[in-house]
């Protein structure tokens, strides 16, 4: 059951990781990369990891809401495109267009970059294959194991760390968004 | 054909690869932002796979969390970053910068 579930969750993974890597559409890759996370939280499931696979389900809702809620702002950004259309008063009517740069000729540019796609290829294609035709000790994961109150107990100190450390940018991310910034015809002159 | 340490170390490798190949083809603000966190993924994968087959330890368990704070900061930041580029510059393209200055 846990062998097939591994593949789900993989071909979800490489394929959602496919699409992101050579899609022109920028909107289409942040959709992709949802998938990824939703299949990278499945196999930290499968790897009895639980509890860092709610927290990802929990930050990917959490991220998704506040793109929804503040979609107007972030729209514009990803897609430089504002988001109200003037001509018929709707929301997201350039939801299927292209979002991709266009050439001086209009053509779409091609992300694909042949050079760096076998550079790395080849880089990831010998990891993989040292790594994985290591003889490694063979020992299946042991589902009826797991200490999570020790992670709220002995290793409290990391875990109050690192909500201090999350609690301490809140307040900084507020400082630099409010910061004025100059124009861009402001400093040209 | 049962699932062993190499099927995830396999899947990490490729995330690897292919989040290097975004994050350097990547001509927009986002992909860089989504290529960053593929590499801090794979990472986290390899962590949890050597965890999960040699027994569950609390102390995996940390290293990750950490790791998962760090990327979600460097998205957090690099996401303000590019947005206040955005206000100045009118552009999230890299390519147009130095067209516009």
């Amino acid at each position: 059951m846990h062998d097939i579930l591994f593949y789900i969750f993989a071909a979800i993974i490489l394929t959602s990781i496919l699409f992101i890597a050579f899609t022109l559409n920028i909107k289409s890759s942040i959709k992709g990369f949802a998938y990824f996370i939703a299949g990278f939280s499945g196999v930290l499931l499968l790897l009895n990891s639980q509890l860092l696979s709610l927290i990802i389900v929990l930050v990917l809702l959490t991220v998704m809401f506040a793109g929804v809620l503040c979609k107007e702002v972030i729209y514009k950004f990803i897609t430089e495109k504002p988001v109200r259309d003037e001509r018929e008063d709707t929301y997201f009517t350039e939801l299927n267009s292209e979002t991709s740069q266009k050439n001086e000729q209009g053509k779409p540019v091609k992300n694909a970059n042949i050079i760096s796609l076998l550079v790395i290829s080849l880089l990831s294609g010998i990891m993989a294959s040292v790594l994985g035709a290591a003889r490694w000790q063979m020992i299946s994961i042991e589902y009826s194991v797991n200490s999570f109150g020790m992670i709220f107990t002995k290793y409290l100190p990391f875990i109050l760390a690192i909500s201090l450390l999350l609690s301490a940018m809140i307040p900084v991310i507020f400082r630099i968004v409010k910061l004025k910034v100059p124009s861009g015809s402001e400093i040209k002159s | 054909m049962e699932t062993g340490i190499n099927h995830f170390i396999f899947i990490s490798a490729l995330l690897f690869g292919i989040g290097l190949y975004v994050l350097l083809t990547a001509k927009e603000a986002v992909r860089v932002i989504i290529g960053l966190s593929m590499l801090f993924t794979s990472s986290i994968l390899n962590i949890a796979a050597f965890a999960g087959f040699w027994n569950f330890n609390p102390e995996s368990q940390i290293i990750i969390f950490v790791i998962a704070v760090v990327c979600l900061l460097n998205i957090i930041t690099g996401v303000i970053l590019f947005f206040r580029h955005y206000k100045v510059y009118k552009t999230n393209i890299f390519d147009e910068v130095s067209s516009v200055e």
